[in-house]
């Protein structure tokens, strides 16, 4: 066991996967010399060599496009975005080939690849480097969708990605990439795709949420503790597929659902959950599911951006005036 | 045969003639000095010309000559004809004595005779009208000449002055008068002087992420000076000159990196896009609005920023083809500061240089040097009469070096030595312009001390200033995303209140 923060937990994994398995390279904009603007890909390239971990030119169309070539050809490309607002330009090969590859070859072709992409905001950064899109994924069929929220998951997780025949956009919380220490096995582990988690059972109300709104809803925790409302919180860790078991079980149980989120709210995946809840618990439900998300704006420049990110104390508001209702 | 001169002038003066207004007869004196040809030489296919009918003298006050026919029912042919003694090849010029009229000299003859058909056939196929269209296709600006010389194919790059200030290319007019070329200066040391106090102040937390201008000064400097007030600026983020230039006001630019959206608005300035976080977007929107000046009949220009990184995107491509295809005014400038991040321009591409790829769209481009104040105002001087007048888009390549961390986030010694700073900081475009200043006896050395103070203390109130200016309010999130808000909009502004509302009176 080592402690490591998420960026430390991703390069372990990316690491312990190169050592493993010759046929994954590693590229994109400035992961090769500087390690990525993050620095999650740092040393990689030293230790692997530049045929395996380099830098390509700025082009995120042709990142991805790239990627689907060498999957197709037995390669496992993990590329990076260096943005999750950056990925614009690639939807044209997301949507139309990566996704459909498989299907359209009838399973001839796989595209074993994972699109990493710092997302979320709070971080006071320029335009386009807030976003939240896994929306945009979650409602394209063909491509699963992660996002850890701790060291541990992130490593699991992406081993996990790696490993899967089909493409994976693997979205990391940048908020929170140096932020949580945990003890992390050095060693090889997985994390099954698809399959949310646990982080706290409760009784009065069911929290669902992901990336970096994890801890801050703990935190909207504490403040519902103490007026004794207990709350169950549900890490989705896959966006897409989307594990129903875990929220149609917790559901029934607490009879409340509040899911908190940071993309905009419309059409978001807190649409999903609260359908998921409407379908297959509606008759346990004492209380009307409700969506905390991003407004239906663009994330605003950091002077504005205390509006739009929820704050533990926005959090909290919800889970309370669910509990009241 | 030989086409001499007399054919090239005959044919100058038909397109003099050819492309003067409807039934206005052109004087002798103007064909000769529009078309640079002695009067007397002028008279020699004049008088041929009118023979043959080509065109007809009008007599009188006003008078002077017009075309006997429609341009297009004018053949060079005919004008070759007209004025040249013989229209053969080659003549057997061999006197009756020596008479050789062998087979093989029959032969041969034949040859001479089948060129002269064909010649004649070509020549017959090619108007008066095909000569004008071409003629007024043709780029007569002084940018056609620098394109030759430098051409990008040779790696040639345009200078004026080298590293030390001396001028060391006399043979081109100069586009800045002495008077231009030191508030040129006097403007790049107030941006860097912004610059570097931006930069503090984003370490002070007064600023967020912040890219700094070194090293650049000199090219959006240039554009901004040769930018007029009704042509286009289409930022990238990078060439904060030229902004201020177009109209920008100093507090735009730190709400802008102050974290506000107020800041993309650049207030005061005309026909100016936002700053584009989307590397080379922005390209394409010139292309556009270079069509829509185009379909206005505007004659104004569209100058449009990238950088080397770029370069490598879709969307540049896209758009300068874009631009060549449909002919837009706009003048395309790569500012290569060798670095996207940490990637080195040698991985960007394989191309020997950036303005190379404006071939492949044939479109001109060329090299210049960025850090060159003198070189940069020529040439997008000559670049904007170019674009203005019809001939199409271009592409420049401004080689200069970003002294500074990419963004303020940014760590270059991750990925470049200081040797190669060092070799970079003798090419400094203020201290180039500065030698040369003050070789000239333009500038005092001694007067930057003061100058430098005054621009600190005047930038240092303006933040001050910009740093009182009001908060930033929840209206401000949302009232701006439609023209006509939706009412479910509308409505998450007002739960959004309400928890405001709820939060205070939890305190
Ligand atoms: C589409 C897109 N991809 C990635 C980025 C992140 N990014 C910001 S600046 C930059 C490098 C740009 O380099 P260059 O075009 O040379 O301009 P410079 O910053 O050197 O002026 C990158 C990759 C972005 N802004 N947009
Ligand atoms: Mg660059």
């Amino acid at each position: 066991m080592k402690v490591m923060n998420l960026v430390q937990a991703i390069n372990n994994a990316i690491d312990l996967k190169l050592t493993d398995d010759k046929n994954i390279v590693v590229y994109g904009e400035d992961v090769g010399v500087e390690g990525g603007v993050f620095r999650v890909t740092a040393g990689l390239q030293k230790k692997h060599g530049e045929q395996r971990v380099f830098d390509s030119p700025l082009a995120e169309s042709a990142i991805v496009g790239t990627a689907v070539g060498m999957g197709v050809s037995g390669l496992r490309p993990v590329v990076e975005m260096q943005f999750s607002g950056f990925v614009y330009p690639a939807m044209n090969q997301i949507v139309t080939h990566v996704a459909r590859m498989h299907n359209r070859s009838r399973g001839k072709y796989k595209v074993p690849m994972v699109i990493r992409m710092p997302y979320g905001g709070n971080i006071k950064a320029l335009e386009l480097h807030s976003e939240s899109m896994e929306a945009l994924f979650g409602h394209t069929p063909g491509i699963k969708v992660v996002i850890p929220s701790t060291p541990y998951d992130a490593k699991g997780l992406l081993i996990s990605a790696i490993e899967d025949d089909d493409p994976v956009i693997f979205m990391e919380p940048k908020k929170i990439y140096r932020a949580i220490k945990q003890e992390v096995p050095e060693e090889m582990f997985k994390i099954e795709i698809g399959k949310a988690r646990v982080l706290n059972e409760g009784t009065d109300l069911t929290a669902v949420t992901y990336g970096a709104m994890v801890r801050e809803t703990q935190r909207a925790m504490v403040m519902a503790k103490q007026q004794n409302i207990s709350v169950e919180l549900i890490d989705l860790r896959t966006i897409y597929p989307i594990d129903k078991d875990t929220i149609i079980n917790s559901v029934k149980k607490t009879g409340r659902l509040l899911i908190v989120n940071e993309g905009p709210t419309s059409f978001g995946v807190g649409a999903e959950v609260m359908a998921i809840a409407n379908e297959e618990a509606f008759l346990h439900l004492e209380a009307p599911p409700t969506r905390l998300g991003g407004f239906d704006t663009v994330p605003p420049l950091p002077q504005g951006e205390h509006f739009y990110f929820h704050s533990p104390e926005r959090i909290f508001y919800e889970i309370q005036k669910i509990v009241k209702f | 045969m030989n086409f001499t001169k007399r054919t090239e002038y005959a044919l100058k003066a038909l397109i003099e003639i050819g492309t003067s207004e409807k039934d206005v007869p052109v004087k002798r004196e103007t064909i000769a000095n529009n078309q640079n040809i002695s009067s007397q030489f002028l008279e020699q296919v004049l008088i041929p010309l009118t023979k043959s009918k080509i065109i007809k003298s009008v007599r009188g006050p006003g008078g002077g000559f017009i075309l006997n026919k429609k341009a297009k029912d004018i053949n060079t042919w005919q004008v070759f004809e007209a004025v040249e003694s013989t229209t053969k090849l080659y003549e057997n010029k061999s006197t009756d004595s020596d008479k050789d009229d062998s087979s093989t000299t029959q032969q041969i003859q034949s040859v001479w005779d089948s060129i002269d058909d064909n010649l004649k056939q070509t020549m017959s196929g090619i108007s008066l009208a095909d000569v004008i269209e071409q003629d007024s296709k043709k780029d007569k600006s002084e940018f056609s000449s620098l394109l030759s010389v430098y051409n990008p194919q040779n790696n040639g790059i345009f200078q004026i002055i080298d590293d030390d200030g001396k001028v060391i290319n006399k043979e081109w007019s100069l586009t800045e008068n002495n008077k231009g070329l030191v508030e040129a200066y006097k403007f790049m040391q107030y941006v860097r002087t912004a610059d570097e106090m931006c930069m503090s102040y984003q370490r002070q937390g007064r600023l967020y992420t912040f890219p700094p201008n070194l090293g650049q000064e000199a090219i959006s400097t240039a554009a901004g000076n040769v930018v007029q007030e009704d042509d286009w600026l289409v930022p990238a983020y990078r060439e904060v000159a030229a902004w201020l230039l177009k109209g920008a006001k100093i507090s735009d630019i730190f709400l802008l990196w102050g974290g506000n959206e107020e800041g993309y608005l650049f207030s005061g300035a005309k026909n100016i896009l936002p700053v584009s976080v989307p590397i080379a977007s922005q390209l394409l929107h010139a292309t556009g609005i270079g069509f829509a000046l185009n379909y206005q009949k505007k004659k104004n220009a569209v100058f449009v920023f990238v950088g080397d990184g770029g370069t490598s995107t879709g969307d540049f491509h896209e758009a300068l083809n874009f631009a060549s295809v449909w002919n837009v005014p706009v003048v395309f400038i790569i500012q290569n500061n060798q670095y996207a991040i940490s990637v080195p321009v040698s991985k960007q591409t394989a191309s020997k240089n950036l303005a190379i790829k404006s071939a492949a769209y044939g479109m001109p481009g060329i090299r210049v040097d960025g850090n060159d104040y003198l070189a940069m105002h020529k040439i997008l001087t000559e670049a904007r009469s170019r674009v203005t007048s019809g001939n199409g888009p271009v592409l420049i390549e401004a080689v200069t070096y970003r002294k500074g961390a990419h963004t303020t986030s940014d760590d270059p010694t991750l990925y470049r030595t200081d040797q190669e700073e060092e070799t970079w900081a003798v090419k400094d475009p203020i201290k180039r312009l500065r030698t040369y200043l003050i070789r000239k006896k333009l500038w005092k050395a001694e007067d930057d001390k003061k100058m430098l103070e005054g621009y600190q203390k005047e930038i240092d109130a303006q933040f001050l200033e910009y740093e009182k200016s009001p908060e930033y309010k929840l209206d401000d999130v949302f009232d701006h995303m439609y023209a006509q808000a939706p009412e479910d909009l509308k409505n998450q502004k007002i739960e959004y209140q309400k928890y405001l509302n709820w939060a205070r009176g939890t305190k």
